[in-house]
């Protein structure tokens, strides 16, 4: 870990939405799957999938409905086990190193991969405060209550929430309207500091405004975190997105496939399968 | 808390975190420490559920165990259909056949299930429905106190009162019976019917409560799209709430009907104690629970053999029933199991309020704060619309009048009860009541209860202590660990619900007996002890199925958002799903409190007794119901049956008094968390 | 963890350890048994505070005091051979010593439409009441031992108890001495199977047979003292009729003989009369399980019983040694004057002297 590099650079290079560097192939991508597959019993949801996700890029993963978009991206911080019957194929790497292997444990990938649910799940009965904190309490770190304090408000306001809650902060998560919920609940992602955070259709259950905010707030986000977002909105794809994977299937009964993948302007306006074309021009899905 | 503001959002780096290539910040193993947490956590669940089997198991082997020389004797054919029960006869071998207490069983669970269905349907509907909004809290608050009164005191009202009442009207119509054999004379002081009854009030509020939050987890979208279509209010009901209720009106019927099964003293009071198959309904009879409690003090040798037979038998229809009523409730249509478990937990859960109405609403009204859902309350016609035909409006007021029709039936009796503990025991109490001990003998005025409060006190804490964390923990396991352990272990986790459900049919005199044997003999005396691990063990499957129900309530994306964050299994368990399901276990303890509090019959043979005021748990111990039991039933003197009503009264004011500091407590700790 | 469960259990453990040892009931014997002299047990062991008592059945009693559980066991009936081979095997080859502690009747009570006295009837005639032979109000032989008095012809309601109960064995044992056809067919038992002929209505223990009575017209049943007093019954119990040597003063020629002449006299339930059917003829250390009912004493009442505390011949081999003197000091009080001087407003009768005294003679031989 190197924080005097990483401080250096965080004051060399401006932050804005233009697309990163290109990635330096000498080390491996932050995560990365390779020959990935998911059945649920004996139902293959998906097969096959090869991607990297590269660091301060948000990646989409667009595709029709039930195409395994959701099925993927928890595979990524093995969610995907809490099915019954669930398992997979291939493999994830997180930094190179598989998070499938024997010593890796799932609780550990969680915390280093974060991510948020289609649904905004905040913890109802708890306060804001306490939601954010939830995070170190659950993994055990220490905080004085100066750092608890200075922990809530930096990450509320990293979620572009501080404003609107700072005089409500013991108040319940449940009377907040959703899209409020939805970015308490990045923001309690946010507080354990995760390498990568993953994003189930965040906005899919929230109104216009929230929407935005969101989207925004994606963009701020990506100079700290790789992240991945699964939508149904290609128009959200188009805007948030640096890079994107079009995930279908072909016939039914047939597991998800990725089609193809690469920056997002590419695969809105010149992809190289006529699926894609399809896909992206609104004649299917 | 308003620290100095740090930098712009967003725009503080983060330790680590960088433009450009970052490093892996964070282990993908986990510290051993947090490893061995969840497995010790998966571990106590487990052994917490083994314990649990090893119980049942211990129970039903004790208990068959000690019924060899039935079977050799008598042969299981033969004594299943075996007519007679003859344990002392004038000369050569006794006789033992359990046909009639299987048929007294059924007959009387049958009445008092056709009884009481279809009134608990009644209340249920007026309390979410048709009864004005003021009216629908205090009339179902009223309802399930008497889900807290103890049996004998159902037993002691049906001889003192009911009979009393109804035996005129029995009379005419055993004498106008005509081609209604079943009804025949002469009317006897006992009979199935008047049994039936009883049993159907004091399953009822049961029935009623859980049939009550059924009805309430009905969405509203539903109800809106009846009204929407023209529908009256009746015909809201009729199309929209009761096809989703059915399935758990059938699973809350079945645990009813397994209080039926298994009630004793009120029976044992009321039906006779005759060994009748066939014959009339205002008969006396018998049943398995109600012969064993009569009988186990008197029994030895084959009788005992032959008794605890009976009990063996007792435990094969529960174990039928409970299959059938898994059956039943899987096959039918709407909400599935899910909604008796809804139902269940729901009692006094405003704490989860927020929660179930998230799952309910679906994709809707997010972005605002959610409320309770509820029942829609039927739009206001118009002056000048086209109104509803007369038929069917005639249809829907005969509708309307059956269900309050219903409610008034229920509530009589009820309120009858109610009134007759009040009446009667109030004038009994004073500060020289509570803190005096019992009299010497039922002719001598004065004296109090305080050795039995004391020590019936002293048991429902032990027994809590045993059954609260023993439940909660085999809960668990059926819920989250089974199942997270893969599908087979989640199969044995469905068998260990399976078979603690068959412990809520058990008569409590047979749990009694098991204690007795395991512990009472070992220690070589009788113990408070000894009687509070009786009382745990009967409490014990009623906070299981309390707590699975509501465990199964809390939402997945609660569980899943703290584990996205790193929560291990133990963690999340801790710190997401107990505090949400708090409320519910307090209210499913509590209730389980209320049924094993009045419970006489398993202190006989565990605590025994004691005439003076004592603490000493490694020693015998009085209790109230023994004490209301002795003075009411035993002997009856102007006294005795002051101070019995004067006890009576204050075991249901103490369940009632428990319950409200339950709901307090669940509400404080709710209001500590958001502080 | 939740913090509401945490705090309960909390309590409870400190609870539980600071009640442990707070009150000890030692010095205090322990007894369990026969519901039938529930009262006076209560009380001597209230008033004397040297036992505590808890009724749960004869049957129950023996099983404890078998099991060694309690220091003292009560019945009203004496252990089978089966119990006593228990009792021997599992307590050290002990044996059992009955001590008889008070005397109690069990009284025949009536409600007929129209007749506001007390009936008299025999003994046989109960007998065939309850076997189903008579079966009217109105039979001869009913007639014949009540003359002037109006009997209905209606049918006899017969109200029994509906568990198992030493009132029912005293009440059955005595019928099947007077009445050998009654022994045949129904026999001495605690839970008497009544002649399928014979249609009776059960009520659950004593005020379960009382209230029987009171509900039911033309009816008859059985009830110990105590109960049928609370139900106002004892005014309507049944003056039973025996066979008795009677003294007759006969005047025959300016003289006055004194003729001794067998005769049937009638005897209701009250102290005295239940009390002299303790008059009887012991022999030294004879066993005192002796059965009282159809006492030959003079003047006594015929169902009449007694009922026993349950002791170790020898505590030490019971593995109970340290609670013989617990146990004796509760058994001098209940011989003792003051203690025997309560029974009959418990609806019971005191020991007459002859029992008492071979009672105390007895406690010298527990070991």
């Amino acid at each position: 870990m190197s924080t005097e590099q990483s401080t250096a650079r965080a004051t060399e290079a401006p932050p804005g939405p233009s697309a990163p560097p290109p990635s330096a192939p000498s080390a491996p991508p932050p995560l990365r799957t390779r020959g990935l597959g998911a059945f649920f019993g004996s139902h293959k949801a998906i097969e096959d999938i090869d991607l990297d996700f590269e660091d301060n890029t948000v990646t989409a993963l667009i595709g029709p409905s039930g195409c395994g978009k959701s099925t993927y991206i928890r595979t990524l911080n093995r969610m995907h086990e809490n099915v019954p019957n669930a398992r997979i194929e291939g493999d994830v790497e997180l930094h190179g190193e598989s998070i499938y292997g024997r010593a890796a444990d799932p609780v550990a990938i969680r915390r280093a991969i974060g991510m948020v649910f289609q649904r905004p799940n905040p913890f109802p009965t708890k306060s804001i405060a306490d939601n954010v904190l939830a995070g170190p309490k659950f993994n055990r770190i220490r905080l004085s209550r100066r750092e608890r304090q200075d922990l809530v408000e930096r990450v509320l306001r990293a979620a572009g929430l501080w404003n609107e809650v700072k005089n409500r902060l013991r108040a319940p998560a449940g009377g907040l309207s959703g899209g409020q919920q939805q970015r308490l609940c990045i923001a309690r992602a946010l507080s354990i500091d995760p390498d990568v955070l993953l994003m189930d259709e965040p906005c899919s259950a929230l109104d216009p405004q929230s929407t935005d905010r969101i989207e925004e707030l994606i963009d701020q986000l990506k100079e700290r975190v790789t992240i991945v977002i699964v939508t149904h909105n290609m128009q959200q794809a188009a805007r948030v997105s640096d890079r994107t994977a079009f995930i279908t299937i072909e016939t039914d009964g047939e597991p998800g496939r990725l089609v193809e993948t690469g920056p997002t302007s590419d695969i809105f306006n010149a992809p190289s399968k006529p699926a894609t074309e399809a896909y992206v021009s609104g004649r299917f899905g | 808390m308003s620290p100095p503001p740090a930098t712009a959002a967003g725009a503080e780096p983060e330790k680590g975190s960088a433009l450009g290539r970052s490093e892996r910040r964070h282990p993908i193993t986990r510290p051993v420490a947090s490893r061995v947490a969840d497995q010790a956590y998966v571990w106590l669940c487990t052994l917490a559920a083994l314990a649990a089997m090893a119980g049942v198991g211990y129970l039903i082997y004790k208990t068959a165990a000690e019924t060899g020389e039935v079977w050799s004797t008598y042969g299981i054919w033969g004594f299943l259909t075996g007519t007679e029960w003859i344990p002392q006869p004038a000369d050569g071998q006794p006789v033992f056949g359990a046909l009639p207490f299987i048929y007294g069983t059924l007959v009387t669970s049958a009445i008092a299930m056709a009884l009481a269905v279809p009134l608990a349907i009644g209340v249920a509907l007026a309390t979410t429905v048709f009864l004005p909004r003021v009216l629908r809290g205090p009339v179902s608050a009223v309802v399930d106190l008497l889900a807290a009164v103890p049996s004998v005191v159902y037993g002691l009202w049906g001889i003192l009162v009911l009979v009393p009442t109804l035996r005129p009207a029995l009379e005419w119509v055993s004498e106008h019976n005509g081609p209604l054999g079943f009804l025949a004379g002469p009317v006897t002081s006992g009979s199935y019917l008047l049994s039936g009854m009883v049993l159907a009030i004091m399953v009822l509020p049961i029935i009623a409560a859980i049939t009550r939050e059924v009805f309430l987890t009905v969405p509203v979208d539903q109800q809106e799209g009846a009204y929407a279509l023209g529908a009256t209010r009746w015909e809201m009901v009729r199309d929209a709430m009761l096809p989703w209720a059915r399935s758990g009106i059938v699973g809350a019927s079945a645990l009813g009907l397994g209080r039926a099964v298994g009630e004793t003293i009120a029976l044992a009071l009321l039906l006779g104690n005759v060994p009748n198959v066939g014959g009339s309904l205002l008969g006396p009879g018998s049943t398995l629970a109600g012969v064993i409690a009569l009988e186990f003090g008197e029994a030895f040798d084959v009788h005992l053999a032959a008794l605890t037979a009976l009990a063996l038998v007792l435990f094969v229809i529960a174990f039928i029933i409970n299959a059938l009523a898994r059956l039943l409730v899987a096959r039918s249509s709407g909400g599935g199991e899910s909604l008796v478990r809804r139902a269940l937990t729901n009692r006094g859960l405003a704490g989860l309020g927020t929660i179930r109405a998230r799952e309910q609403e679906g994709g809707d009204g997010l972005d605002e704060p959610a409320d309770e859902p509820g029942i829609v309350e039927p739009p206001r016609r118009l002056a000048g619309l086209p109104s509803v035909s007369t038929s069917r409006r005639v249809r829907s007021y005969a509708a309307e009048g059956t269900v309050y029709l219903a409610l008034a039936l229920a509530l009589i009796p009820l309120g009858a009860i109610l009134y007759e503990i009040v009446r009667n025991g109030l004038p009994a109490i004073s500060w020289d009541f509570l803190t005096t001990e019992q009299p010497p003998d039922a002719f001598t005025p004065g004296g109090g209860i305080s050795n039995a409060l004391v020590g019936t006190l002293i048991m429902m804490g032990i027994a809590t202590a045993v059954a609260a964390p023993l439940g909660v923990l085999t809960a668990l396991f059926i819920n989250d660990v089974a199942a997270g352990l893969g599908p087979g272990f989640r199969r044995i986790g469905d068998a260990v619900g399976f078979f603690v459900d068959i412990l809520l049919g058990v008569p409590s005199v047979v749990v009694g007996l098991t204690v007795y044997l395991a512990l009472v003999l070992a220690m070589g005396n009788f113990s408070a002890l000894a009687g509070g691990i009786a009382l745990g063990i009967i409490m014990f499957p009623i906070v299981v199925r309390a707590t699975d129900e509501i465990l199964r309530l809390v939402p997945e994306a609660q569980r899943e958002a703290a584990e996205a964050l790193g929560a291990p299994r133990w963690r999340t368990t801790v710190s997401v799903v107990l505090p949400a399901a708090a409320p519910g276990i307090l209210t499913g303890t509590m209730l389980a409190l209320a049924r094993a509090s009045g419970e006489a019959a398993p202190l006989l043979f565990t605590s025994l007794g004691w005439q003076f005021l004592s603490t000493d748990v490694l020693a015998p111990i009085a209790a109230l119901p023994q004490l209301i039991f002795a003075n009411m039933v035993d002997i009856q003197t102007p006294e005795s049956t002051e101070l019995a009503w004067g006890a009576a009264f204050v075991l249901v004011a103490m369940i009632l008094f428990l319950n409200l500091i339950a709901r307090l407590i669940a509400r404080f700790t709710r209001s500590l968390e958001v502080r | 963890m939740n913090r509401t469960l945490r705090n309960t259990i909390a309590a409870g453990i400190a609870g539980g350890m600071m009640l442990t040892g707070a009150t000890s009931a030692l010095g205090i014997a322990n007894g369990s048994g026969a519901s039938f002299p529930n009262q006076a047990y209560s009380k001597w062991c209230a008033d004397s505070k040297l036992c505590s008592y808890t009724s749960k059945g004869s049957t129950g009693g023996i099983t404890d005091f078998v099991n060694g559980v309690t220091d003292f066991g009560a019945s009203d009936a004496p252990l089978t051979s089966t119990q006593l081979a228990a009792l021997r095997r599992q307590r050290g080859g002990a044996n059992v010593l009955y001590f008889p502690t008070l005397l109690g009747g069990v009284t025949v009570p009536t409600n007929i439409d129209g007749v506001n006295k007390r009936l008299k009837l025999r003994g046989t005639t109960i007998a065939k009441i309850f076997k189903g032979d008579i079966d009217r109000w109105n039979h001869p032989e009913i007639r014949a031992a009540n003359r002037g008095v109006s009997l209905p012809n209606e049918s006899i309601t017969r109200c029994v108890r509906a568990d198992g109960s030493g009132t029912s064995f005293a009440f059955t044992s005595y019928l099947s001495k007077v009445y050998p056809q009654f022994r045949t067919s129904v026999g001495a038992s605690q839970r008497p199977n009544w002649p399928s002929n014979v249609s009776v209505v059960t009520g659950p223990k004593n005020p379960g047979v009382a209230k029987c009575v009171n509900d039911n017209d033309n009816s008859i049943g059985y009830v110990d003292t105590a109960d049928a007093r609370s139900a106002g019954l004892l005014d309507n119990a049944t003056a039973v009729g025996k066979s008795q040597v009677v003294r007759r003063r006969v005047r025959s020629g300016g003289r006055t003989r004194i003729v001794r002449q067998r005769k049937i006299v009638y005897i209701a339930p009250f102290t005295k009369t239940i009390s002299r059917a303790g008059n009887v003829r012991l022999r030294r250390n004879q066993p005192l399980n002796v059965s009282l009912t159809n006492s030959s004493a003079p003047g006594a009442y015929p169902i009449t019983t007694t009922t026993w505390v349950l002791v170790y011949s020898d505590f030490a081999r019971a593995g109970k040694a340290g609670s013989k003197n617990d146990v004796l000091r509760t058994l001098r009080y209940f011989y003792s004057a003051r203690a025997q001087r309560d029974l009959p407003k418990l609806q019971f009768a005191p020991l007459p002297a002859n029992l008492r005294a071979a009672a105390l003679a007895q406690l010298n031989r527990v070991r």
